[in-house]
C-alpha cells in the first residue's frame, strides 16, 4: 500500500505486507477456550497443533501492517476458500502473504478477493485461502 | 465422534458440538494478542458502538470463528490428516449474535475414488440457536 489509498480501495495486482506472528502456547490456548475446543492434539506437547482458527483469523488481510481504513470502517468476510496443506506447530513462526486479485461490484455493493497463503519459517506451506471481503461504516464518533 | 471409514454412504449426516457464543469467546477471538490495556481491540465482533457504526444491528461473531466450528467437525471426522489435505469453500449468510449458539453439521454427497484414497465431498452448515443456516458451503475430505 502506498500510504495514499485505503486497503478497501486497492484492486487487483496490488500487494498488502506481510504479516509475521509466533504462536506461543498461551495464546493457542485463548483460541481453544474461544472455540471451546479442547482436544488433546492441540495441547498435549511442547509442539501441539495450532487450532485452526488462530490461522484463520490470523490470515485475514486486516492483520497485515499496511492494512488501513478510514475510521469506524469494518473489513467484512463474505465468502473463504481454504485449502489446508501442512499443520501448523505451536512455536512456529508463520508469514502470511496477501495479494489483491479482484474486486466487483453487485447489488451496489463492492467486493475485493484476496488471495493469502501461511507459510512457516521453513517456507513450508500451511494454508491457502481466497478470501471476498466487503467494507462497511463511515466515520466513528466514538473518537475525536 | 467416531472417524469416517470407506464405507461411509451418500447422505450420512454429522452434527458436531454446540458452541456458546459469549462475549468471552468473542473478546478472545477477536480481541487481539497479548491482551493487555487496550484488550480488547475494538472491531464489529467486540465493541456494540462500532458495529452499529458499521451499520451492522449488534456486534457478532466472527466468521473465521464459525469456520473454526466447521474445521474441528471436518477434523474430528477425517482425523489430524484433514488439516494436511481438506479444503473447503464457505460463504456467510446471517450474522451471529453473541448470546447464541452455533452447531455445525456435515452431510456426504458424493464419494469418488482417486488411486487408492476416497475422497468425499460434503455439504458443510452451520446453524443458529433457531435452526437458521448462518454458514453454507462444501467441504472435501480423503479417507485413506
Amino acid at each position: 500500500m502506498n500510504g495514499e489509498v485505503t486497503s478497501d480501495l486497492l484492486v487487483a495486482g496490488d500487494l498488502l505486507e506481510p504479516a509475521v506472528f509466533t504462536v506461543t502456547r498461551e495464546w493457542n490456548q485463548s483460541y481453544l477456550l474461544a472455540e471451546g475446543d479442547a482436544h488433546i492434539r492441540y495441547s498435549n506437547h511442547l509442539y501441539g497443533v495450532v487450532h485452526p482458527a488462530l490461522l484463520l483469523n490470523m490470515s485475514q488481510h486486516m492483520f497485515s501492517p499496511s492494512f488501513e481504513l478510514s475510521e469506524g470502517t469494518a473489513a467484512v468476510l463474505t465468502h473463504n476458500e481454504v485449502e489446508w496443506k501442512n499443520v501448523g506447530r505451536v512455536g512456529q513462526t508463520f508469514t502470511v502473504t496477501f495479494n489483491v486479485v479482484s474486486t466487483y461490484c453487485r447489488r451496489g455493493r463492492s467486493y475485493q478477493v484476496v488471495d493469502s497463503m501461511v507459510r512457516d519459517a521453513t517456507d513450508r506451506e500451511i494454508m491457502f485461502r481466497k478470501s471476498t471481503y466487503t467494507h462497511m461504516g463511515g466515520s466513528y464518533p466514538g473518537k475525536d | 465422534m467416531k472417524p469416517i471409514n470407506r464405507d461411509i454412504p451418500v447422505g450420512s449426516e454429522f452434527t458436531g458440538h454446540t458452541k456458546m457464543v459469549t462475549s468471552l469467546s468473542t473478546w478472545l477471538f477477536s480481541g487481539g494478542w497479548p491482551p493487555g490495556d487496550q484488550w480488547p481491540a475494538i472491531n464489529i465482533h467486540t465493541d456494540e458502538e462500532f458495529a452499529k457504526t458499521c451499520g451492522l444491528n449488534e456486534r457478532n461473531a466472527a466468521g473465521a470463528m464459525l469456520e473454526g466450528y466447521i474445521s474441528e467437525l471436518m477434523v474430528d471426522m477425517f482425523g489430524d490428516e484433514w488439516l494436511s489435505m481438506g479444503s473447503y469453500k464457505v460463504k456467510f449468510i446471517r450474522t451471529v449474535s453473541v448470546g447464541g449458539s452455533i452447531v455445525p453439521k456435515a452431510k456426504v454427497v458424493s464419494r469418488v475414488q482417486r488411486d487408492n484414497d476416497l475422497i468425499l465431498e460434503l455439504d458443510l452448515w452451520c446453524e443458529n440457536e433457531y435452526g437458521d443456516k448462518v454458514l453454507t458451503g462444501v467441504g472435501y475430505g480423503r479417507v485413506s
